[in-house]
């Protein structure tokens, strides 16, 4: 399939970029602790990827007509986050029409998606929006453009007039490479029976901010009789924080006990990214065999699409996502997978 | 060589509160060029040809001298012009003109002095500029400064002074400077070089590179005014026809709309910045080979039309390395 070059065949653009910005957010908090962890690790794009970028993470990022989604592994391969943005996060949606299954894949260095989104996060407020495409003509690119017009709070003199017509578009060019990496996702080997609750993010949080002991483990501990959720840790001494009953939503228990240890590090970066909306929840699950997934549901800021609120349920196929009765409304996810420390102190992943 | 005159209460205004923190972010000196009709404040940088550095803005504040002075001041010297330059320190010179702010001084005198300091064991004749307030108690403040300059020196200065309106065309930047300062800071992150392009339909870009992962970020302004007038062109059929800042911007480079320059960020953002202390009503900003030109441009005391008796040029050299990562 060939393109005419200049012409994007994939356009996005959200209305209102703050709900993108919170998920770019998480996504950036946690690829620079990855990216200051000691092991560097070829990025699995293949011979595409840039000489430098050698030690750069590469995130697969999917466009499609359903939304926008990024995922990507942690360096140590036990820990895999993805970013889902349904369709109403965003205002308008372009898929060109000759695109296979309209949606289009692509690898992009994480850094470098993080690092350019940040610079226009301060843009988000005020601006008319911000339009993502993807171009894969002869110069493969991803362009980011926010337009906004000068307008009168600028301290102009009698030119007001002309200040008035002066228009501003932020731009940004990132190159990516044809090949995504080919990640797999961690929760299509999800082992049932899994154990499940909802709770505040922030309560979750400060559960875990709690709980920090140098170089430790934490272990999460689920009960079904009486219902109990806490997390342990242990150190020079030991410390364990349980959340409060009135606090979980919907806690549903595969096993009558569930003990599972985690990696302080790695559990704090699933946590701690989140914005501070105290009202936001986060929906735990804990596999049969111990692995943690952490979604955390992106609220809609406004919903000019609020009516089509079921046409995205089935996102990617995961309707799980957003069986919750919680989660109507809500207009993304980002979602970490965590695999537990084996017996032994390492991680099962490697 | 004589120099006597009064200053009046709006040019010690505009020294003091304008011009002179604007020269501060451009250097710790300034070179003050007097004459019969203006008053000159240079800021060298790189451009002058003895400079070994090469990558200073060049800096000058043109003062008509009925602005700056009561009645014609006294101004006699070898020059055929009867022009005197001398350099001096602005923090000494902000210390003066502090002074007479807070004296609320009328009809502070300014003249050119010469007095014997100690120098070891005998006394050796300096020059100074000794300002003198008048009133029920008499302050004097004198200012050390450099040895006057010598005629073919002058006659430098002022052809480089002289050297105005040297490019094809400017666009009028002042609607955009608020928000340049913020999108420069965060260019800055990505590079410490520029690229400015400025095109004859009233955009403006500004972009910087990430060599290594071939990122570009950038931000257009669309819309500002262009002068001469003569040379705006009307937007373009193709130009208009992409959706896309850069594909404007590459139609545009197609079309030899554009003008371009790579300059360092930092000397933007000083150019920028110092808008706020002047508070132009125009920012014309040009692009040669060379150099990017800013044209500062004034209303006058009634603040009805652009004046002729004020005016501030900054020229920004163009970062020659090619290490610049272009």
């Amino acid at each position: 399939m060939t393109f005419a070059a200049g012409q994007a065949i994939a356009q996005l653009t959200v209305a209102d970029a703050r709900s993108l910005v919170g998920a770019l957010h998480a996504l950036k908090t946690s690829a620079s602790s990855s990216s200051s962890s000691s092991k560097p690790v070829t990025g699995s794009a293949g011979p595409t990827q840039p000489s430098s970028g050698g030690t750069r993470v590469a995130c697969s990022v999917t466009l499609s007509s359903e939304g926008a989604h990024l995922q990507w592994d942690d360096e140590t391969k036990s820990l895999q986050s993805q970013v889902m943005l349904r369709r109403e996060a965003f205002s308008d949606i372009y898929i060109h029409h000759s695109v296979a299954d309209r949606k289009v894949t692509f690898g992009v260095g994480l850094s470098h998606l993080a690092d350019t989104l940040s610079l226009f996060s301060s843009e988000s407020s005020g601006s008319e929006g911000m339009t993502i495409s993807y171009n894969p003509g002869d110069e493969r690119q991803l362009q980011i453009e926010t337009r906004s017009p000068l307008g009168s709070a600028e301290p102009a003199s009698d030119a007001a007039g002309e200040a008035g017509r002066v228009e501003v578009n932020a731009y940004a060019k990132i190159g990516v490479h044809a090949d995504p990496p080919n990640y797999v996702d961690w929760t299509d080997s999800w082992q049932m029976p899994e154990t499940s609750f909802c709770v505040r993010s922030v309560l979750l949080r400060e559960a875990v901010e709690d709980l920090e002991w140098p170089g430790g483990s934490v272990t999460l501990s689920v009960d079904r009789n009486p219902p109990r959720v806490e997390f342990l840790s242990s150190g020079a001494g030991s410390l364990s924080v349980k959340l409060p009953e009135s606090e979980l939503v919907g806690l549903s228990c595969g096993q009558d006990h569930l003990r599972h240890a985690y990696s302080f590090k790695r559990l704090r970066r699933t946590l701690v990214a989140q914005e501070q909306d105290l009202e936001a929840l986060t929906k735990v699950s804990i596999s049969a065999d111990g692995a943690l997934r952490i979604m955390h549901m992106l609220s809609a800021s406004q919903g000019p699409r609020a009516q089509n609120r079921h046409h995205g349920a089935t996102f990617y196929g995961n309707d799980n996502y957003f069986s919750s009765q919680h989660a109507p409304g809500r207009t993304g996810i980002v979602q970490y997978v965590l695999l537990p420390l084996s017996a032994s102190g390492t991680t099962a992943g490697f | 060589m004589r120099f006597k005159g009064v200053l009046t209460q709006r040019g010690l205004n505009e020294l003091g509160r304008g011009f002179l923190p604007t020269l501060q972010r451009f250097g710790k000196t300034v070179v003050l060029v007097l004459g019969p009709e203006e008053v000159h404040l240079v800021s060298e940088g790189g451009m002058a040809s003895d400079a070994d550095s090469t990558d200073g803005p060049f800096v000058c504040v043109r003062l008509g001298a009925p602005l700056v002075f009561d009645a014609a001041p006294l101004c006699q010297s070898k020059h055929n012009l009867n022009l005197i330059a001398f350099e001096f320190d602005l923090k000494l010179f902000e210390r003066v003109m502090h002074g007479a702010a807070s004296n609320e001084a009328e009809g502070l005198e300014m003249k050119l002095s010469m007095r014997r300091v100690p120098n070891g064991e005998e006394t050796q004749a300096r020059p100074f500029l000794s300002f003198q307030q008048g009133g029920s108690i008499s302050i004097t403040s004198e200012l050390p400064i450099s040895k006057p300059f010598p005629q073919a020196e002058v006659d430098h200065l002022i052809a480089l002074i002289r050297s105005d309106d040297v490019c094809p065309f400017y666009v009028d930047l002042m609607p955009a400077v608020a928000n340049l300062n913020e999108s420069l800071k965060r260019l800055k992150k990505l590079s410490q070089t520029c690229l400015v392009t400025l095109v004859k339909n009233g955009d403006a870009h500004f972009q910087a590179f990430r060599m290594q992962s071939g990122c570009t970020v950038g931000v257009e302004y669309r819309g500002l005014e262009v002068h001469p007038d003569g040379e705006r062109v009307a937007d373009d059929r193709n130009v208009e026809a992409q959706q896309q800042p850069t594909g404007r911007l590459a139609a545009a480079k197609d079309l030899g709309m554009c003008s371009e320059l790579i300059v360092r960020a930092k000397h933007l953002t000083s150019a920028f910045g110092v808008c706020q202390y002047t508070r132009p009503a125009k920012l014309l900003c040009g692009a040669n080979g060379d150099f990017l030109h800013f044209l500062y441009v004034y209303l006058d005391r009634a603040g009805g039309a652009v004046t002729d008796k004020e005016s501030m040029a900054i020229k920004i050299p163009c970062v020659q390395d090619s290490s610049a990562g272009f």
